[in-house]
This record gives C-alpha cells, sequence and structure tokens, in this order.
C-alpha cells in the first residue's frame, strides 16, 4: 500500500495524467471496473473482519455498491443500445 | 518584535522594584492574585453558560431597569461596589449577559454602594466581606477537585472570589505606608479648586485603600475633627466615587473587550456623574440640606448628611445617564471595537481569466477549494474539534469528552471574513462569467457555484447549532451529551472522508452514498431515539426540541457537504463525472438500503 501511495505521489508530481475515457460508454464501464474492485476489496475485507459493527457496516457498503453496479450495468446497455 | 521587547525590559523593572521596595513587591503581588482570581472567576462563571445561571441572569436583566435593580440588590448585599463591577466584568467576559445589561448592572451598584454610607453614618457599621476571603479560597479549591462540572463551577468562583479579596489585602498591606502621608487638613483650599484637589485625593485615598467605604470613614473622621470643610468633604466623596473604578478597570486588564467596554463604562458613568455633582454642588448641598431637616438629620450630623449627598448625586448619575445607554453601548464599541480579524480575499480570482473559458473554470475550482478550506476550519471549530484531530487517525471518540476545552470563537466574525467574502466574490465571478462560457463549460460553471452554496449553507447550519452543541456537550446529563457528540462525530467523521477524497487517498468518490446512509441512519428523529429518550424521560422536551432542531441542522450540514464534495473533489472529466452522478443512490434507495441492512 505505502509503494502504491509513493507512485501515486510521484505521478502526481509529474502531473501524470490517467488514460481519460472520451465518451459515456468508456467512462462508464470505468466507473463500473471501479465498483467491481471496489466490490471485490469489500468481499475480502467482510471475510476477514471479527467485529460485529464493522460487518455490519460493510455489508452496507457492499449492498450500496451492488446497487450502483446495477444501476450502472443498465445505464451500460441503454448506452450500447444507442 | 515590540513583545519580545517589552517583556524582559517589564520583568527587569518589576525585579529591580521588588528588590529596593517592599511595599512595591506587596502591591505588585496584590495585583497579580487579584488578576488570577478574575481569571478563575471567568472560568467558573463560563462554566455556567447556557445552565441555569445566565437564565437567571437573563431574566433579572433582560430588561434595564432589572440590570439596575439587580445592581442595586447585589451591592447592597455585598457591600462592595467594586466587587459586584469586576463579578459583572467576569459575568460579560462570560458571555452570560450583554454589554447594555452589565452597564446597567453597574449603574445600580452605584446607587447601591450608598447604603455602605448609610449604615457607616446611621449605625457606624462598615460590612467587611473580606472575612470571607481564606474560607471561599479552602472551600474553592476543595471544589474544583470535584469531578462534577457544576461544582468545579463553583469551586472557581469561590477561589476566584477568595484571590480577589486576597489580592485587596496585600494592594492595601503594600499602600499602608502611603495612607500615612495623607493629611487632609494640608489641602485646605476654597472654591471650585478646592473641590477639584479634594476629588482628586478622594481618588487617591481610594486607590490607596481599595475602598470607597473606608474613604467615606476616613472624610467622616476629618469632618468630626475639623479638618475639612463640609465642601470638601463632599469633594471627597465624589473621588471616592471615581477612585472605586480603578478596581474595575484592573479587573478588566484580563477581560475580553466586552469586559473593557464596561469598565470605561463605569469609568465614564462617575467621571460624568462627578463632574456635574463637582458643577452643581452648591444645588446640591441645598437639596441634602432641605432633604436632610425634613427627615429630621441634625444639622451637625455631617455624618447622615454625607450618606444623603452619597445617594442623591449618584441617583442624580442614573437619572442623568439612563437615558443615553444605549449611545454609550454604541460609543464604546465605536472606541473599544473587537480585534480586527483579517480579511481573506480571494486568492485566485481574476478578471483576466474570464476572457478564457477553461482557465476560469479553472481558477473557479481553486477558489472554490480554498473557500472550502477555509469554511472548513470553521465547521472544525464549530464543531470545538480541532482541524489536525478531523485529519489525523485517531477515534474521534476519544476527542469528545465533558471536559474538554472550548475553542474561542466568534463564529459570525469567521463566517463574515472567510467565509461570505470569499463566496461573494465567487458568485460575482460566475456571474460575469456565465456570458462567455459555452454549454458544456456553463454547466461546470453553475455545479461549481453549487457547490460553493453547499459549503456555506453548511457552515450556516453548524453555526445555528453550535451554541446548544457547545451548552449540551458539557451537561452532567449523560444522555444528552451523547446525543449531541454524535451529531459532532458524524460531521467531523465526513470531514475526514472528504478529506482522504481531496488528497486522493484510497477512497472514491461514490463511496459519499455510504456516508449518506449512516447520515439518514444517525436521524435522530426518524430512527426513534429521540422518542425513546423522551419516554424513558432520560431527557426532558426542552432538551428534546433542541436536539430535534440540530440534529436537523447536522443532516443538512452534512448533505450539503456531500454535496460540495461531489462537484470539487470527484474526476475533472466531465464525462466521467456525469456517469458517476448517474450512479448516485437517490434518497428512496438510500431510505430502502436503510430499511433492509436495519
Amino acid at each position: 500500500m505505502t509503494v502504491k501511495k509513493y507512485l501515486k505521489q510521484i505521478s502526481r508530481l509529474f502531473n501524470a495524467k490517467r488514460i481519460e475515457c472520451e465518451n459515456k460508454k468508456q467512462c462508464m464501464q470505468k466507473v463500473l471496473k471501479k465498483l467491481h474492485k471496489r466490490k471485490q476489496l469489500l468481499k475480502k475485507q467482510l471475510k476477514q473482519e471479527k467485529s460485529a459493527k464493522e460487518i455490519a457496516q460493510l455489508k452496507k457498503s457492499l449492498v450500496i455498491v451492488c446497487t450502483q453496479q446495477k444501476k450502472g450495468i443498465v445505464l451500460l446497455k441503454e448506452l450500447r443500445k444507442r | 518584535m515590540l513583545q519580545k521587547i517589552v517583556l524582559p525590559v517589564i520583568l527587569i523593572v518589576l525585579t529591580y522594584g521588588f528588590w529596593v521596595s517592599p511595599d512595591f513587591k506587596e502591591i505588585s503581588a496584590g495585583v497579580a492574585i487579584f488578576l488570577f482570581g478574575m481569571l478563575s472567576l471567568e472560568d467558573g462563571f463560563r462554566t455556567f453558560t447556557g445552565g441555569i445561571l445566565e437564565k437567571l441572569l437573563h431574566k433579572t436583566t433582560n430588561k434595564l431597569w432589572k440590570s439596575v435593580m439587580f445592581g442595586i440588590v447585589s451591592t447592597t448585599l455585598m457591600q462592595s461596589s467594586s466587587l459586584v463591577s469586576v463579578i459583572t466584568i467576569s459575568f460579560l467576559s462570560a458571555g452570560l449577559i450583554s454589554l447594555a445589561a452589565g452597564i446597567g448592572i453597574i449603574f445600580g451598584a452605584n446607587l447601591g454602594t450608598t447604603t455602605g454610607a448609610w449604615l457607616i453614618a446611621g449605625f457606624g457599621l462598615k460590612v467587611k466581606i473580606s472575612a470571607y476571603a481564606m474560607p471561599m479560597l479552602v472551600f474553592g479549591i476543595i471544589l474544583t477537585f470535584q469531578s462534577s462540572k457544576n461544582l468545579k463551577g463553583i469551586g472557581y468562583i469561590l477561589a476566584g472570589l477568595g484571590f480577589l479579596f486576597l489580592g485587596i489585602h496585600y494592594m492595601k498591606e503594600g499602600f499602608e505606608s502611603f495612607k500615612t502621608t495623607i493629611d487632609l487638613a494640608e489641602f485646605a483650599v476654597s472654591g471650585y479648586l478646592g473641590l477639584f484637589l479634594f476629588c482628586g485625593i478622594g481618588v487617591f485615598a481610594t486607590v490607596v485603600m481599595q475602598s470607597s467605604h473606608a474613604t467615606l470613614v476616613l472624610i467622616i473622621t476629618a469632618l468630626a475633627a475639623n479638618q475639612i470643610t463640609y465642601e470638601n468633604a463632599l469633594a471627597l466623596a465624589i473621588g471616592a466615587n471615581i477612585g472605586t473604578t480603578i478596581t474595575a478597570i484592573l479587573g478588566s486588564v484580563s477581560a475580553n473587550i466586552q469586559g473593557k467596554r464596561l469598565a470605561g463604562a463605569h469609568l465614564i458613568f462617575n467621571m460624568v456623574t462627578a463632574i456635574v455633582a463637582i458643577l452643581f454642588i452648591y444645588q446640591i448641598q441645598a437639596l441634602v440640606d432641605y432633604l436632610s431637616d425634613n427627615l429630621g438629620i441634625a444639622t451637625d450630623d455631617y455624618a447622615l448628611r454625607l450618606a444623603v449627598f452619597h445617594t442623591i448625586f449618584n441617583l442624580l448619575g442614573i437619572i442623568l445617564m439612563l437615558p443615553w445607554v444605549n449611545r454609550l453601548v454604541t460609543f464604546l464599541n465605536h472606541i473599544l471595537s473587537d480585534p480586527e480579524v483579517k480579511v481573506i480575499a480571494p486568492r485566485y480570482l481574476n478578471d483576466a481569466s474570464l476572457e478564457f473559458p477553461d482557465t476560469a473554470i479553472k481558477t473557479l475550482h481553486k477558489e472554490v477549494l480554498h473557500l472550502y478550506d477555509n469554511a472548513f476550519e470553521v465547521l472544525a471549530h464549530g464543531l470545538n474539534l480541532h482541524r489536525h484531530e478531523i485529519n489525523s487517525d485517531v477515534d474521534l471518540k476519544t476527542l469528545c469528552h465533558p471536559s474538554e476545552k472550548i475553542i474561542e470563537l466568534n463564529i459570525d466574525s469567521v463566517y463574515n471574513t472567510k467565509v461570505k467574502v470569499l463566496y461573494s466574490a465567487i458568485i460575482e465571478f460566475v456571474s460575469k462569467a456565465q456570458g462567455k462560457m459555452s454549454p458544456k463549460n456553463a454547466t461546470r460553471l453553475f455545479a461549481l457555484r453549487d457547490a460553493t452554496r453547499a459549503i456555506v449553507d453548511a457552515v450556516k447550519n453548524v453555526k445555528h447549532m453550535r451554541k446548544n452543541l457547545l451548552q449540551y456537550t458539557q451537561s452532567d446529563n449523560q444522555a444528552i451529551r451523547n446525543e449531541y457528540n454524535k451529531l459532532r462525530i458524524q460531521i467531523a467523521e465526513l470531514l475526514r472522508t472528504l478529506n482522504a477524497l481531496r488528497t486522493g487517498q484510497d477512497v472514491d468518490i461514490l463511496e459519499l452514498d455510504h456516508s449518506r446512509l449512516q447520515i439518514e441512519e444517525n436521524d435522530v428523529t426518524s430512527n426513534g431515539t429521540l422518542d425513546k429518550l423522551i419516554r424513558n424521560q432520560q431527557i426532558t422536551s426542552y432538551m428534546a426540541t433542541s436536539l430535534m432542531n440540530d440534529s436537523g441542522y447536522a443532516y443538512d450540514a452534512s448533505m450539503n457537504l456531500i454535496q460540495a464534495a461531489t462537484h470539487l473533489f470527484g474526476t475533472q472529466n466531465e464525462i466521467e463525472q456525469e456517469m458517476e452522478s448517474a450512479l448516485f443512490l437517490d434518497e428512496l434507495e438510500i431510505e430502502n438500503i436503510a430499511e433492509k441492512t436495519q
């Protein structure tokens, strides 16, 4: 994690831009990718977590991410149809 | 730089003074103890801010006649106008009363102190409240060690009073050597010159003896021994009235600007009264004689006649000054203005950037972030938390405890200087820029304007809840304390998340939906907490209404911040931003999740 943070700082220092999406479809795909990554992370954290309070919070986050993901998939389908 | 020079010079002068004069040492120690007493007294009264004392003071001083009566009664009971003035300064410094109410009390105290003259003249009685100083000090210190906030507050007040008396005692002791130098017969001069001279002596004698009552005793003795004329005695009494303000002026040294204004009001009142009394002394003397004759006071009973005079000229002062109280407040606010707060000017906005829409948007974005930083400071301090605490990993719950120190904050002033100035500049910039923008840029422009408004609204919401928040987070009622601390933690945690978002830590803008869910769940009105607390009689209905309102403010402030963050901290790619916004959950979806996960 520290290495990742360090690299981020360096990239910011050199004003290195991420590859940006150019249209709605690409951008939605990018956002969905991020959501998928977060979902995986939450699932992993949920497996490792022991505290009931934290588990409840993680579950809530997971429900939110799933709902956002569902919305995104519907929107992406619509964008593809156009 | 100046402070670097002045402080060592003062210390050197004091050290030299202590070395050459034991009296000087005693007087300085007296002043130091007195000021320490003032600080302790203020701390004590501050404990009761928002509590019973504030309500009681508000009820007894909300009208001018009531505050005058308060001054008369309290001074009659305490037999010391200086003490009442000093306590009033503490009330004012602690924000318990208004300046106008304070002035009313001081006016009343001036009349109340005349009862001392009656007691001395009528019964030869001199009430020595200072006799209670030592027990006050002992009881006060014992109480400061108690865990109860109220007992601790009372302890600080008692210890403060004890130290005040102890300080006055040392000052008196120090001045003792000067007392023997006052031979009134030496200064016997007739006419107005004599009157002004004796008035000055009265001031000096009262400063030396730290008591106008002691000066009155001196005057009566001198008068009985024919050392001075009756007129001179009257002038001395007038001087004693001015001299008594010195204690209040000394007390205001450690007070805030409001306390200093009150000391100024006290001085002005006593000076004006004195000047009028000297100018019309022969007319007042005739009135005193007329009243004394009708009251059956013997022609040679100067002591009682002096008491009549003392009462009349103070009453005259009140009648003269009472209609001018509001003007006096305005005058004092003008003369002793609040310490200048630096106005934060826009850092990035400039008209040149208006010519280039992309640059204008970037400039505006930076300025709104500047506004957010200022607002963050106001919000953090408004919640009585420090910015570094919010930005750290410290568990916020550990920071919320009843004995935490209150962060001094004039939220209105800070709002005006650090938020409103930027807000106005941003709105002006947006108005100028909108005509030159393409539809795409205009959307971004308006989004940033909305973010600005949301930030300002968040600050206003916290501003509304600050007073109750400070009161209830220091309350002895654990239930209300917990609820208010939850509100603080809710906003502080959100600010922490936003900080992580802003600094590019591993937080995604869409995660703000989780914060929204939490805010929704924390709402005491909808989650049943409020009803439960009332039903179980854990909080009063008065507390409940405050909590209901403030919970609403906290909810709005949090939602405002989230709204601002979505425009400010997300991606700068407009299309990506649009796609992210489309995925944010709406209110209904949040409510559904809240119900499901309960």
